[in-house]
């Protein structure tokens, strides 16, 4: 279902949202968002992407009710989320990836259960809620499981369950999928992709750091670091706003120290390869006719290539171009 | 941005349609249910803790019963110290698994679920009171049990109805004061968890938990003006010993005054939860762990 | 050599996190009335019940005796029950514990450098306890009728044995679950009960006597009342000579060193074996 636009009341809605967090004892003040605009249409799975620090969270937390920004403004589903705080609660729910939390001595389905009596779900419909959930998400042998008996996959699955046990309309996603399983992670990738075609005007907003997966499920993508919007597009334009030349790799040895660039073309990093002394040099290059020139002012400055691999443009390739540095890049070999 | 965000026009029917949501009293009654079955079922599903839970926090009352023996004092020390000791039971209650419990939530990650939701806290505390009182209940009987059997304690005749509606008029007030106790663990961390451990016994002793507080002249009168233990105990004391119990102040005032504990504390506990909640959101203390 | 040195680091880099643990968390004025707040409320509930009850009759000695072991009873709370819940904290608000057992510092090491601060926090609670009798309740006795070689020799066993059975108890502590908690406090209430701490053993059940004696606390708090403040325990402590309690003051800390050696590596060797080290039970 394509997200509506125009003039209906967006889903997410934020201008020049910041948040300062005070030092602690004499360290200097942080500012984890420094002013972010973002429009979030109903009906869309809306991606924020950013390297650690960047304020995702900060402001997953803002939007939850749970955090007061500093300046500006947000609204959840045309409510203020800091003066009708009480009306976006009742829209919203939170599933955050990597979440060890529930009361070990219920049960998952008593869980579930409880959580819909905080949202004001009516009984019966709980009650057949929770059991449609247990059921789609592979929880229906661990239903009568006590929560402290469960595997921490088995609890996050748990507590993504618990994400639509109240049918909101807007769901926050915050890394849902971290440190789950491949199958698991694709399992739920496919339950919020179909839970959002069900009925029209479901959000989804969904922070992660795996661009696979912000490729995959995302109608739009902001890309966020140290604390503001650097870019927001769907995934194809963001890796057009990039494409054209050639995206190279190169195995390296005996790389100068604190190499940033060759040829004038900037080069990023990637994890090194102890075993074989080598490191990942990344360049992207107007022209692929420039790989011959690169090679040789790198054989001038004493550098060895081991091998060598080029490759399309990626949702990667575009946050880097864009941040600077990749979610996992290393800094340039000392 | 160049124009203001969009508002919703109050009454507007919800973009996504859903099924009913229960809001107001019905969400209240929900949530306080659903908080106090967590509570319940993690006190009865557990067998080992409940015997242990039982038993063991009796044993300070069982000693302190064995310290009067030693100073020979007269029969109705021992049961005041049998009386203050089954109330402390309440208070570790109120204390821990009030005040506390909401460290151990946003240790857990558990906090920030309840704040996103929209059902009131207030619902939720009065939930864990509601549901802590089952196992203090156990608790403070096994401790009776312990003082009639053990030490074959013997109390005053006295009416079944005084006793009950001062001990109600006592956990209202008490179990207040741990909700405004609680709003203050949204704040702060340790130093939260430190001071409500250093609560335990101060307060054992300016409610006169073992001995009679008029023992403490001016500082027992004080210390009735704040702590619904201290009034509440003496209370239960006259109605259950009578003259012996060497009460503070009449039976009736005290009653009186508990009614308006209870009231103070159900107020400030609001009050504070409201200002807290704001407050520690505003400093992002929230959903803070490991302060 | 070596061996010491590189066990006395880490026993200083211990009782360093002990200090980051358990002090580092306030200012020092909110501190001290954290650390002082909970013996110093226990003393005046004693002096409270003994003031409520002085008219009856009751020997001011007894009660000056009793004041004096209950002070010192902070040894066991603080380091007895320290230990266990360092170890529960570490395994389940922490989840250290596994990093902590699989890194070479050695588990004794680390729980002895752990316990420093926490002999430390309870010196200083006794030492307030004890002026706060002197000065403000009356609790006194004669110095120079202080017997000190037996007294300091009866202290030294009595804070050794704390150790010991506190290394047992941190033991018993990664097997337990949850239950840890109400079995650590059960400990602390427990103790209090069959250590003739504030009351003479005589006035519990026969059966709890006889445990009751073969505790060293038991032993080395008649110790402090006959060679401190001079008075003894009337009753069934009466009839063992001075020489004999510091007898079994020893005897009893030499059993529960041997009791701790052998009952922590069981205890660990169960733990172990039912995954407890890096399970997290609370919730």
């Amino acid at each position: 279902m394509a997200p509506s636009h125009g003039s209906e009341i967006p889903a997410v809605e934020t201008r020049g949202l910041k948040r300062v967090f005070k030092g602690a004892r004499g360290s200097p003040e942080v500012v984890a968002l420094a002013g972010v605009d973002l429009r979030i249409e109903r009906g869309e799975i809306f991606g924020l992407l950013g390297p650690n620090g960047a304020g995702k969270t900060t402001a997953i937390k803002i939007l939850n009710t749970l955090l007061y920004p500093t300046s500006g403004e947000a609204r959840v589903a045309g409510h203020d989320v800091v003066r009708e705080s009480a009306e976006v609660r009742r829209r919203i729910a939170l599933v955050s990836g990597g979440e060890a939390s529930g009361y070990g001595i219920l049960n998952v389905r008593e869980c579930l259960w409880m959580f819909s009596q905080f949202y004001g779900v009516p009984r019966v419909e709980a009650n057949a809620r929770v059991d449609r959930l247990i059921a789609t998400l592979g929880l229906a042998d661990l239903a009568k499981t006590r929560i402290n008996r469960l595997s921490t996959g088995q609890r996050q699955r748990m507590n993504f369950a618990r994400g639509f046990v109240s049918d909101p309309e807007i769901l926050f996603l915050d890394e849902p999928t971290l440190g789950m399983d491949v199958t698991a992670a694709r399992e739920l990738r496919e339950f919020v992709l179909q839970w959002v075609r069900e009925q029209p005007g479901r959000t989804v907003l969904l922070t992660t750091h795996y661009m696979a997966e912000a490729d995959l499920m995302c109608d739009r993508i902001a890309i966020i670091d140290r604390g503001r919007t650097l870019a927001c597009d769907t995934p194809a334009a963001l890796r057009r706003s990039v494409e054209g030349g050639q995206h190279v790799e190169l195995e390296v040895l005996g790389v100068p120290e604190g190499l940033a660039d060759v040829d004038g073309i900037p080069v990023t990093w990637g994890a090194p390869h102890p075993e074989r002394g080598t490191h990942t040099m990344k360049l992207r290059l107007a022209d692929g006719g420039r790989l011959p020139l690169v090679l040789r002012a790198l054989d001038a400055r004493g550098v060895a290539v081991r091998g060598v691999s080029t490759r399309e443009t990626s949702l990667e390739d575009a946050f880097i171009a864009i941040v600077g540095r990749g979610l996992d890049d290393s800094e340039a070999p000392r | 941005m160049s124009q203001a965000l969009g508002t919703i026009a109050p009454g507007a029917a919800p973009a996504v349609p859903r099924g009913p949501r229960n809001r107001g009293v019905r969400l209240f009654v929900q949530t306080l249910l659903a908080r106090t079955y967590v509570r319940v079922v993690g006190s009865l599903r557990e067998p080992t803790w409940m015997i242990s839970d039982a038993l063991f926090p009796n044993l300070g009352m069982c000693a302190f019963v064995l310290l009067y023996r030693a100073l020979k004092a007269p029969a109705s020390y021992e049961a005041l110290a049998l009386i203050g000791g089954v109330l402390t039971t309440y208070w570790i209650n109120v204390l821990w698994g009030m005040g506390a419990q909401l460290y151990w939530e946003k240790q857990q990650g558990q906090l920030q679920l309840y704040f996103a939701a929209p059902c009131s806290r207030l619902a939720i505390l009065t939930g864990m009171a509601l549901g802590g009182l089952v196992a203090t209940v156990l608790r403070s009987l096994v401790g009776v049990a312990i003082g009639i059997w053990v030490f074959h304690i013997q109390v005053a005749p006295f009416s079944p109805w005084v006793l009950a509606g001062v001990f109600v008029l006592t956990m209202v007030a008490l179990y207040a004061l741990g909700m405004t106790l609680s709003s203050l663990f949204l704040l702060y961390g340790r130093e939260a968890w430190h001071t409500a451990n250093a609560l335990q016994e101060p307060v054992y002793f300016l409610s006169g938990l073992y001995f009679p507080i008029r023992t403490l002249g001016t500082l027992g009168m004080v210390a009735a003006g704040i702590l619904p233990l201290t009034l509440g105990t003496d209370a239960l004391r006259q109605v259950l010993l009578g003259a012996s119990a060497h009460g503070l102040l009449p039976l009736g005032l005290e009653c009186l005054a508990l009614g308006g504990f209870a009231v103070l504390f159900l107020w400030l506990a609001s009050v504070s939860m409201r200002y807290l909640e704001s407050l520690s959101k505003r400093e992002g203390r929230l959903t803070q762990r490991w302060q | 050599m070596t061996g010491l040195r590189t066990a006395a680091r880490r026993a200083r880099t211990a009782a360093w996190l002990g200090w980051q643990v358990e002090g580092n968390w306030a200012d020092p004025v909110l501190f001290a009335i954290y650390v002082l707040a909970r013996p110093l409320a226990t003393a005046l509930i004693l002096a409270a019940m003994y003031g409520a009850v002085r008219s009856h009759g009751a020997p001011p000695e007894v009660f000056a005796g009793f004041f004096v072991t209950n002070a010192f009873h902070a040894y066991v709370n603080m380091v007895l029950v320290g230990m266990g819940w360092a170890v529960f904290d570490e395994r389940e608000q922490y989840e250290t514990l596994k990093y902590v057992y699989a890194s070479p510092v050695g588990m004794f090491t680390y729980l002895a450098g752990r316990s420093v601060v926490k002999y430390a926090l309870a010196t200083i609670s006794v030492i307030a306890t004890l002026l706060v009798g002197w000065f403000a309740l009356g609790v006194r006795w004669d110095w120079a009728h202080v017997q000190w070689l037996p007294l300091l020799a009866a202290t030294a066993a009595g804070l050794a044995s704390t150790l010991f059975l506190g290394l047992l108890l941190a033991g018993w502590s990664l097997v337990l679950t949850r239950t840890a908690m109400v079995v650590l406090e059960g400990t602390t209430l427990g103790s209090y009960l069959l250590c003739g701490v504030i009351f003479p053993i005589d006035l519990l059940p026969e059966p709890l006597r006889w445990v009751s004696l073969a505790l060293p606390f038991t032993w080395w708090y008649e110790a402090l009342r006959r060679f401190l403040t001079g008075h003894g325990t009337l009753g069934l402590m009466q009839r063992f000579p001075d020489r004999e309690v510091l007898l079994w003051v020893g005897v009893t800390t030499i059993a529960f060193a041997l009791l701790a050696r052998w009952g922590y590596f069981a205890f660990e060797r169960q733990a172990r074996r039912l995954g407890r080290l890096d399970q997290t039970t609370l919730f």
